[in-house]
């Protein structure tokens, strides 16, 4: 009988202890932004989220958007900070792209690169693309950046999931 | 990458791509210097995740390099040194070492070119739009780092 106490103890401190050290990374990890796989990210984030960006102060050139949102993962709740490059094409159509490198995943950026100006450069293994996403061949990436799912409501831009590259 | 399981399945399948170590180094202090000594960590931890976020096609971040105070740091110094070595030896190209520490200031030894050393900022209190930014600052300045390191080597 004493020994099922003790087990019944021992129980309920390796659950509080569990709920402590939720409670720990709760306070921690708020900041910390974890790379996720795009198709995670698109189920978890299946709405779309406010940036601060004015459709109208877009440009022919790629503006840098952050945007942020909460993210459940299953250890951790965490404020997850994404980035788009958005543009509007020769039509006035959005164009948002993810600067996730598709060759092994470091961060794009838009023309940073002297030798190649205009383009998104990835300063990792130098591969590089278009202003439209596309990837440069003989740069190592294979396939053109990922692009976002974009609404606009009340001049405000939305993005929403990751979706492959597709023509504007 | 990350020292997880998913990323160092990816690096084994892309070896050859990746030849950049990161080490985050963290003293660790119960005494006086306590509550800085977790301020420090907590500011690198998410300083690292964050470089490691921009360039995780390149580079591996390890585990922190995690010591007490040192009664001589040359002792110190040496295992970190041991780190480098080790992980030269394994054929990675270059090593880094990333530090809040000012141990570490004016006293990088051998380990020379591979130490960053940075003031860390505490974040407690700021807002986290103003937070991001601060960091965003950071992560950019270290980034132009490596983004040298590599170009030159190219
Ligand atoms: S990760 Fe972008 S070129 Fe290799």
């Amino acid at each position: 009988m004493s020994k099922h106490r003790v087990s019944r103890r021992q129980f309920l401190n390796y659950t509080l202890t569990g709920v402590g050290g939720f409670m720990a990374a709760g306070m921690l990890m708020p900041m910390l932004r974890f790379a996720v796989d795009p198709v995670l990210e698109a189920s978890a984030g299946g709405n779309f989220v406010a940036t601060k960006q004015k459709v109208a102060d877009l440009t022919d050139k790629p503006t840098r958007v952050n945007f942020s949102f909460t993210q459940k993962d299953a250890w951790y709740e965490s404020d997850v900070t994404n980035i788009a490059w958005v543009y509007k094409n020769n039509d006035g159509k959005i164009v948002a792209l993810n600067p996730t490198c598709k060759h092994l995943g470091c961060t794009v950026d838009w023309n940073t690169n002297k030798d190649h100006p205009n383009q998104f450069f990835c300063p990792c293994h130098f591969g590089r693309y278009t202003k439209d996403g596309t990837n440069v061949p003989g740069t190592p990436p294979l396939k053109p950046l990922d692009m976002y799912e974009y609404k606009v409501k009340d001049g405000i831009l939305y993005l929403g999931a990751v979706v492959p590259h597709k023509e504007a | 990458m990350k020292w997880v399981q998913k990323d160092i399945e990816m690096f084994q399948e892309a070896r050859e791509h990746i030849d950049t170590v990161l080490v985050p180094m963290i003293g660790i202090d119960m005494g006086t210097g306590m509550k800085q000594s977790a301020q420090m960590q907590e500011f690198l931890a998410i300083l690292a995740s964050e470089i490691e976020r921009q360039f995780k096609g390149r580079m591996i971040l390890l585990p922190p390099f995690t010591y007490w105070p040192p009664s001589d740091s040359l002792t110190l110094q040496h295992s970190a040194l041991s780190w480098k070595n080790s992980i030269l030896e394994e054929g990675f190209k270059h090593v880094f070492f990333i530090t809040c520490d000012s141990l570490w200031r004016g006293n990088e030894g051998e380990l020379g070119g591979s130490l960053i050393w940075i003031p860390s900022i505490p974040l407690e209190g700021l807002d986290d739009h103003y937070k991001r930014e601060l960091m965003s600052g950071q992560v950019s300045q270290i980034a132009n780092v490596f983004a040298q390191k590599w170009l030159v080597e190219k």
